[in-house]
């Protein structure tokens, strides 16, 4: 058809070889390197080139409508919403303004009315 | 009016032009179609892996320690050797989409066998790597439970955290054998489809003008890659 | 399919609905007018259901001690209520039913674009269906609707798997309905036909087609993790087992939050057809209510974490999630505005739709406006779990989805079946439910404000008159639902034939007969003009706009 890009067989070879090398090198670097935090990073950094390559060229967005382009793209994106407003949570679980409003009598705030003016603290935060 | 249709329009396009539904005015439009269902198709499968994948994320970014030490005691050889084989049987796809575009019969039949080989031997890898997990008591539940202290040797039992850590050392388990387990599903169903389209190509149902069907078992074979390309690193390399 | 074979009445067209009466060519049909038919019966069926549960609910509270049904027969009604409507009635009821017949129509195109996904996605939605029955008839679920853990993947004593598989069938469904929309809306228009030039119900349903195939997965893999959890024992969302149940509410609520407007999206759609061909006008701002779709959808993904205000979420996330959930509220402003204004010197014709339509917008309103006062924490605080909740979600779901629902099938129902209904009828009911909804609701928004709160079948003394007013109510917006039932039948026998046009209306779909034939038009239409033209329709005096 002549709206679609056939993509060569060279074309392909080389990126398969290309994605040989890279999984030989995710486990070079997972024995290599020291940092924990760094061999993390390598490793999905690598998944992300080797998933970019056959994402590109073996689902041959790279030659698809833009419109191949935009649902590809989407489907990351609402990852990212998920992602970033789940943690947007759990990152920020048990800050400061939290502490404040926590909840001193069996997980549920209860507001009691003092029974003696002079003892009640003024603030929630001098509650145990 | 509407005059009635004596023949079936169906039938009528069918020999009009192969492969092409009643309901498409071209092939261009008809695989334009396709692709961009395909592709929706995939956003789905996107979020369907996504929503466990953010689930051990988060458990992950509070029980490191646990996760990495797990993740030590599965087998990172054979995680590797089986993305050999996966970006391998993508390969072979690649080509079997590329020989569909040149009408190749003869080729594409060839390469989707090999695809499919490809796949199968993947999940003989993981049939077999799921055993030696068994063997080694690498299940949540009460086998973990029975026998942890071979794997963990140097936790003290009695210690108040490490019941905890043992269970987070589970849910890590429990994380690996959903993600690897739907990712399997997708390579049986995948299989299944390659198997009937191989037997649609050996009959020559598929040609040069007409092959999306290939195409998008490509593009669906090429996702299922995808996934394991990341559950390499997410599974078998846990660092603290 | 089955030949299309020679019409054997004398004088009477082949149409989808007579070209053959068996069994089997229902189906296993493929055509998308007759799947969107199996569509409504199915969906009808159970409404009747998840209606049969709230009538039971409501019967229990008429007095406030527990005397009707015990507590644990309490909880598993308001979870069937919750299940059938939500999964099984409100989600494929616009999109399933009209969306299917429609939208090839109004795009000109001789079907969807997967029409054997289409048939798929009827039997996966049957098949859920039955999984969500058996659970009822097992025994029941007991657990609410939204399946919180870990009550429900540890202590339940109920048939929570069976409903859990059945929902995460019937995801599959819509996944399938909203793939179909999405490619055909992008590939099968007619000539002419531009995105600017399509109908805003097209606009709508695509966006709500964004929803079904990028929120349906992330609650099917979520009830994947429950099933897991409660099969084999291993703690993913149960705190005593190291998981953590607020990841489950995230999971759940980033598609259900979604899936609110789901229900809503495609009943804008449904208002946007109607008022403008009821007040003989074009839009009021057409590309603003076509983009506040995609808005709604878009930012509809943003603020599932107003529904964990309380559940221990952090404070920095629930402030970043309020303020997402104010911004919801733009897109939808814009709707009103831009219907209100639309009816702005129109002339108007309050017909059984319209009636319907102008009921939408004020309840849409009021439960629009409500879902602001929720979305400020404070006042959440307040009133989480109490009948205000109650009362606001049923302003948008039956006071929106359902009202919309109810137009949609009145003013399609000519072109989907060739017969008019009693305009009368349709009128009264169409009062009857509002008047109806109002008492059954409006109560709920002062039971919840003063402390009721919800899921108990019991309650103190002092709410049990705004609890007969709400069940008064409940009794008119019964009666106002089973007549549509019995003169829409009617109507089939005994309706008068509608003809193509019988409104009036713009848009494609009223360009081919009623009802249509089997491949929808003689010829491939050509669009040369914008959607919604009442201006020029009403200026040449053109009743049945040619192309």
């Amino acid at each position: 058809m002549s709206s679609q890009h056939v993509i060569s067989a060279k074309l392909y070879t080389v990126i398969y070889i290309l994605l040989m090398v890279l999984l030989v090198v995710t486990v070079g670097g997972d024995l290599m390197f020291e940092s924990a935090m760094f061999r993390t990073s390598f490793a999905l950094g690598i998944a992300v080139i080797k998933a970019l390559l056959v994402v590109l060229f073996f689902m041959h967005v790279r030659y698809s409508s833009r419109l191949t382009w935009v649902f590809a793209g989407a489907a990351f994106v609402w990852l990212f919403i998920l992602f970033a407003l789940t943690f947007n949570d759990y990152f920020t679980r048990g800050t400061a303004p939290e502490r404040l409003f926590e909840a001193p009598v069996g997980g549920i705030v209860v507001r009691q009315t003092p029974v003696n003016p002079e003892h009640e603290p003024s603030s929630v935060m001098q509650r145990h | 009016m509407t005059p009635s249709q004596p023949i079936d329009p169906h039938a009528l396009d069918r020999h009009h032009v192969q492969g092409l539904a009643h309901h498409f005015d071209d092939m261009d439009q008809q695989h334009e179609a396709a692709t961009l269902g395909m592709w929706a198709f995939l956003a789905t499968e996107v979020l369907f892996f996504g929503g466990a994948l953010a689930g051990y994320a988060v458990y992950r970014s509070r029980y490191g320690d646990a996760f990495a030490a797990a993740s030590h005691h599965l087998y990172l050889w054979i995680g590797v050797i089986n993305t050999a084989v996966l970006l391998t049987s993508s390969f072979m796809m690649a080509l079997a989409v590329n020989a569909a575009k040149h009408g190749n019969r003869k080729k594409v039949v060839t390469f989707l066998i090999l695809t499919i080989l490809l796949g199968l031997a993947f999940l003989c890898i993981k049939g077999i790597e799921y055993y030696l997990d068994y063997r080694e008591h690498l299940v949540p539940g009460s086998i973990f439970e029975a026998n942890w202290h071979e794997m963990f040797p140097h936790i003290d039992g009695a210690h108040p955290g490490s019941m905890m850590f043992l269970r987070q050392v589970q849910l890590f388990l429990m994380f690996y054998y959903i993600l690897t387990g739907i990712h399997a599903v997708h390579m049986i169903v995948g299989i299944s489809v390659m198997i009937v389209l191989t037997v649609k190509a050996a009959r020559g149902r598929y040609t040069a003008e007409y092959n999306s069907p290939i195409d998008m078992a490509g593009l669906y074979w090429h996702f299922v890659d995808v996934v394991w390309i990341f559950l390499l690193p997410l599974l078998y390399m846990v660092q603290h | 399919m089955t030949t299309v074979p020679y019409s054997s009445s004398l004088g009477r067209e082949t149409t989808y609905l007579n070209h053959s009466h068996k069994i089997r060519s229902w189906l296993l049909t493929l055509d998308h007018k007759r799947i969107a038919i199996l569509y409504m019966i199915s969906i009808t069926f159970f409404f009747m259901i998840g209606g049969a549960a709230a009538v039971l609910m409501r019967l229990e509270l008429m007095t406030p001690q527990g005397d009707l049904v015990k507590a644990e027969t309490y909880n598993k009604l308001f979870t069937m209520h919750g299940v059938m409507m939500v999964f099984f009635f409100l989600i494929p009821s616009i999109p399933a039913v009209l969306g299917n017949f429609l939208i090839p129509l109004m795009v000109g195109a001789k079907d969807l674009a997967f029409p054997r996904l289409n048939l798929a996605s009827w039997y996966l939605f049957m098949i859920g269906g039955l999984f969500a029955l058996a659970s009822l008839v097992a025994g029941g679920v007991d657990t609410g609707w939204t399946f919180y853990t870990p009550y429900s993947s540890t202590y339940s004593n109920s048939y929570v798997v069976l409903a859990v598989v059945g929902i995460f069938i019937n995801g599959f469904s819509s996944i399938l309905t909203g793939l179909n929309f999405i490619v055909t809306i992008h590939t099968m228009r007619a000539p002419g036909l531009t995105w600017f030039r399509l109908p805003l119900f097209c606009w709508s349903l695509y966006a709500t087609s964004l929803i079904f195939i990028l929120g349906t997965p992330v609650l099917a893999i979520t009830l994947v993790l429950v099933g897991v959890e409660r099969i084999f024992h291993i703690g993913v969302f149960d705190p005593s087992l190291g998981g953590d149940p607020i990841l489950f509410q995230h999971l759940f609520w980033f598609y259900s939050h979604p899936a609110v407007y789901i229900m809503v999206l495609p009943s804008m759609g449904v208002v946007s057809e109607v008022i403008t061909c009821f007040s003989r006008k074009r839009i009021f701002g057409y590309a603003f209510v076509a983009f506040s779709s995609v808005a709604i959808a878009v930012l509809g993904f943003l603020v599932w974490g107003h529904h964990l205000f309380v559940s221990g979420q952090s404070i920095y996330g629930g402030l970043i999630f309020s303020i997402l959930s104010f911004m919801v509220a733009i897109p939808s402003g814009v709707k009103v505005f831009n219907w209100t204004a639309t009816l702005y010197k129109g002339s108007i014709a309050l017909q059984t739709p319209m009636l319907y339509c102008l009921g939408f917008i004020g309840l849409f309103t009021i439960g629009g406006l409500t879902g602001l006062y929720v979305a400020s924490i404070a006042v959440d605080v307040h009133v989480t779990d109490t009948y205000f909740i109650i009362a606001h979600f049923h302003y948008i779901m039956v006071g929106g989805a359902v009202m919309a629902y109810m137009a949609g099938l009145h003013f399609w129902w000519p072109k989907m079946t060739g017969k008019m209904y009693s305009e009368w009828m349709g009128r009264f009911s169409a009062l009857l439910i509002f008047v109806g909804f109002n008492l059954t609701f409006f109560p709920q928004f002062i039971l919840g404000y003063l402390g009721m709160p919800r899921r108990y079948y019991a309650y103190a003394p002092e709410f049990q008159a705004l609890n007969v007013l709400s069940s008064a109510g409940a009794s008119v917006l019964g009666v106002g639902y089973l007549l549509p039932l019995l003169y829409l039948l009617w109507s089939l026998r005994w309706g008068k034939n509608a003809g193509p046009n019988p409104f009036r209306a713009t848009g494609l779909e009223w360009k081919t007969s009623s009802p249509p034939p089997t491949e929808n038009f003689e010829k491939t239409p050509i669009v040369n003009e914008e959607a919604y033209a009442y201006h020029r329709m009403e200026m040449t005096g053109d009743t049945v706009a040619t192309h």
